[in-house]
């Protein structure tokens, strides 16, 4: 019943996001951007809105604008392009992006590139608050090492090559033609906190550093130093509890149309707007969304006639099988762990008996043909109890999942025991007690048929 | 792209900026930013100028090779190319000492940027690492905007940085105690310095790895290193561990005494029968009650296989209704037959 109507709802979901083609979230988007600012930005947001977003403008200082309207979120993913005011407006305090946020939104972040830029106080305490640290006014990376422009005296325009990331996690950064483009990148930068949640998305080249223009002109000492190469983020992405995405970009610059230009260095197109799209896909649950299509566990002691079980019992092999698909702009997807990465099952009571690796299974889940499923079979632990099927799979740039099912591990019946004559050690035992009830049925016998002999002198035997 | 130079290749070409020293040629080839014709130019015209002038030192140079000096000929293309190229950032008499807390002052490792140590150091809790040098853009003496030491990691590729103290005059200096290195970096087992010189304008900036160094951590510091932050990753793997199957002991030994039990059954029939035990007076009995005698003993056999098919295969009530059914029947029989022997003890005949 609950299989058929998740699949009525998965039909519909996907007949929605097929007449659309966009984000998970949905795809009203507001764009808080002054005039003059917006005009820098054309070509994102034509993109954006080639992708079925559909977005609404505001000023920082709107007064119409509300971002819950019955408690209710009113947009789906918000842009907050770089200002010139030192705060927003009273519609958007720090606490309304998180309100947001926890009701499943998605907020994009452009800081100002230019070192004279404010950066609005509401937008760096939502940064403290997610364990992002941003530098104080007038700080920008510059990079001696790799310069985009020989003639620009400053240094403040950098080359990046496109993000790379451990062969554990996913590239969703990187998806557009030219591999080896680079990227034009101006801004202060960024530090990220320790927070899993936090990830840093573009790191800065390993000799730039974050410098405060205004303090060190001559030298950069110690003071003045925000920080320096590939702890220097340029663009970190934070994943919240609840999947909603929360991007900064170090330098709004990096999305600007200025940038969707030719590298003179190189002669060739910079990789801007593909990552732009690649950042924007991801912030707004385009790509890296993850789906459970369905689990099926069953054990040796009744095969697959019973699925889903609620009893096992120790030492028995179950076989525990997970769907997972993918979101990938307009449809999902079997989901590919990436090479290094594990789709891993814990057995959990109290603590985990088992943390195995599921792996890819050739025969896929009868409801689900559009996934991978992931599948394992181990021997249930020697100790019963309520134990829990649990797959907790939270990994960089995807949505976590936290699948649980709990079932009973129950002991050996009494007649699954091994037999007495099973074992070897008991065979002197049972022979005893054969011994004795031959013995005993023959006394018996004997006590009741045997006829005294005389002895010589006696006339009968002693009893 | 080939003749404007791709970025990878200017990227090395600053680098590995030793290479410059050892092999000059290559270099002036690759100067920096070529697809900027009027800096290149600019520079190009400047190579042809410092060419020309300083031709007769390159015969010079040929004259040494020709006494076979190759080492000071090596050496001495060395300092004039360093000289010759204005446009790059170096540094001098640069050193590094490595003292211990309250004792005396450690030796000074002199390095240069052809030549860095190679020495295995160690670097303990009480020690504080110390560098000196003096950094030059081409040949005269002057104040980068970056002079870095970047300490790294290199087994996880975690890095962080120390910047330098520098007066106007290029005279740098850094003092470092393993304190002010990040814990991350510390549990690492070798740590290369590279030190980074660079600046605005058109100098090529120098990065130079100069040393490795191990960390080495008393068992208190050891101790209070704290554990890695959470990162949302493969975990490790768990496998039960099951308890040991229960064990018999060899199989031999169970037989053996399996037989010595065994034994002792014809052990008893022999030792009764040897002291005149015997049924003689069976038909007599069988005369006297002939049905109570047979379905006693019947009944007892009876009772021994019930007990023999709970053993095997029946349960607790099939049991009990068994030996509902039997016992009476024994009783009752049992009775008859115990009245019968109880004759024959009154006869005599027992």
């Amino acid at each position: 019943m609950g299989l058929t109507l998740r699949s009525v709802l998965t039909a519909l979901v996907s007949l929605v996001s097929l007449s659309q083609g966009i984000s998970l979230t949905g795809p009203r988007t507001l764009l808080v951007v002054e005039d003059d600012v917006k005009a820098q930005f054309q070509t994102l947001i034509s993109d954006l809105e080639a992708r079925g977003f559909t977005t609404t403008t505001h000023t920082p200082k709107s007064t119409t604008l509300t971002l819950f309207q019955h408690e209710e979120r009113v947009y789906d993913n918000i842009i907050l392009f770089p200002t010139k005011l030192k705060g927003l407006g009273p519609n958007l305090p720090s606490s309304s992006f998180l309100k947001h946020a926890t009701a499943g939104g998605n907020i994009l972040i452009l800081l100002p590139s230019s070192a004279d830029d404010n950066i609005p106080t509401a937008i760096a305490e939502l940064a403290t608050q997610v364990d992002i640290f941003l530098p104080p006014k007038g700080f920008a990376v510059v990079n001696h090492f790799d310069l985009a422009d020989a003639i620009e005296p400053e240094h403040t325009t950098l080359l990046v090559d496109l993000p790379s990331f451990p062969s554990d996690t996913r590239n969703y950064f990187n998806t557009g033609e030219d591999k080896g483009a680079k990227l034009l990148y101006s801004g202060a930068g960024l530090a990220v906190g320790s927070s899993p949640l936090v990830q840093p998305i573009l790191k800065a080249p390993r000799f730039a550093y974050s410098y405060d223009t205004k303090e060190a002109t001559s030298f950069a000492d110690d003071e003045n130093v925000f920080t320096a190469g590939k702890q220097l983020a340029l663009v970190a992405g934070v994943q919240t509890r609840n999947s909603a995405r929360i991007t900064f970009v170090g330098g709004a610059d990096l999305l600007a149309d200025k940038s969707f230009t030719k590298i003179a260095k190189t002669n060739q197109m910079s990789g801007n707007r593909a990552f732009a799209k690649d950042v924007t896909a991801w912030t707004f649950k385009e790509t890296g969304v993850l789906r459970v299509d369905g689990i099926e566990h069953w054990g040796e002691e009744f095969g697959k006639e019973v699925v889903n079980g609620d009893v096992y019992r120790i030492k028995h092999d179950v076989t525990f099988s997970v769907a997972l698909s993918e979101y990938s702009y307009d449809h999902f997807e079997p989901f590919v762990a990436p090479a290094d990465d594990a789709v891993q099952l814990e057995f959990t009571m109290l603590d985990p008996y088992y943390r195995i690796p599921l792996t890819a299974s050739s025969s896929a889940l009868t409801q689900h043909k559009n996934s991978t499923t992931y599948s394992t079979t181990f021997k249930t632990p020697d100790q019963h109890g309520v134990f829990t099927f649990a797959v907790n799979y939270k990994r960089p740039f995807l949505s976590n999942i936290h699948e649980k099912r709990a079932v009973t591990v129950r002991h050996f019946a009494h007649n699954e025991w091994t037999r007495s004559w099973g074992i070897s050690g008991s065979w002197p035992w049972i022979a005893g007690i054969w011994v004795v009830v031959v013995g005993w049925i023959g006394f018996v016998g004997l006590w009741l048929w045997s006829k005294p002999v005389v002895a010589e002198g006696k006339g009968k035997k002693k009893q | 792209m080939r003749p404007c130079g791709s970025a990878a290749s200017v990227g090395a070409a600053t680098r590995h900026v030793t290479q410059i020293h050892q092999n000059p040629q290559p270099t002036r080839l690759t100067s920096p930013h070529p697809e900027c014709p009027s800096p290149s130019l600019l520079i190009l015209l400047l190579i042809l100028a410092t060419i020309t002038v300083l031709l007769p030192e390159i015969k010079s140079i040929m004259k040494l090779l020709s006494t076979s000096n190759l080492l000071a000929a090596g050496l001495l293309l060395c300092q004039w190319v360093s000289a010759a190229t204005p446009s790059a950032w170096t540094f001098a008499d640069a050193t590094l000492q490595i003292s211990q807390k309250g004792a005396e002052a450690g030796a000074k490792r002199k390095f240069t940027s052809t030549s860095p140590i190679t020495d295995d150091l160690t670097l303990k809790s009480t020690d504080s690492l110390k560098i000196l040098l003096t950094t030059k853009e081409g040949d005269t003496a002057k104040r980068p905007h970056q002079l870095f030491l970047f300490v790294k990691d290199t087994e996880s590729e975690l890095e962080s940085f120390f910047p330098f103290d520098i007066k106007e005059s290029g005279k740098a200096r850094l003092d470092l105690t393993l304190k002010d290195i990040p814990i991350a970096l510390l549990s690492s087992s070798s740590l290369s310095l590279t030190l980074t010189v660079g600046s605005f304008g058109q100098s090529t900036p120098l990065s130079l790895e100069i040393a490795k160094v191990t960390p080495v951590l008393d068992a208190a510091t050891k101790k209070s290193l704290p554990e890695p932050a959470l990162k949302y990753q493969k975990m490790k793997e768990i496998h039960h561990i099951f308890r040991a199957e229960p064990k018999s002991p060899p199989k031999v030994i169970s037989l053996v005494f399996l037989v010595a039990v065994a034994v002792c059954l014809p052990g008893l029939f022999g030792a009764w029968f040897s002291l005149s035990a015997n049924v003689s007076h069976l038909p007599k009995s069988l005369a006297a009650s002939p049905i109570a005698h047979p379905l006693f003993f019947a009944s007892l056999l009876a009772f021994e296989g019930v007990f023999f098919a709970y053993y095997t295969q029946i349960n607790i009530f099939q049991t009990l209704a068994a030996v509902t059914i039997i016992s009476p029947v024994a009783l009752l029989s049992g009775s008859r037959a115990l009245r019968e022997v109880r004759a024959r003890r009154l006869n005599g005949e027992r």
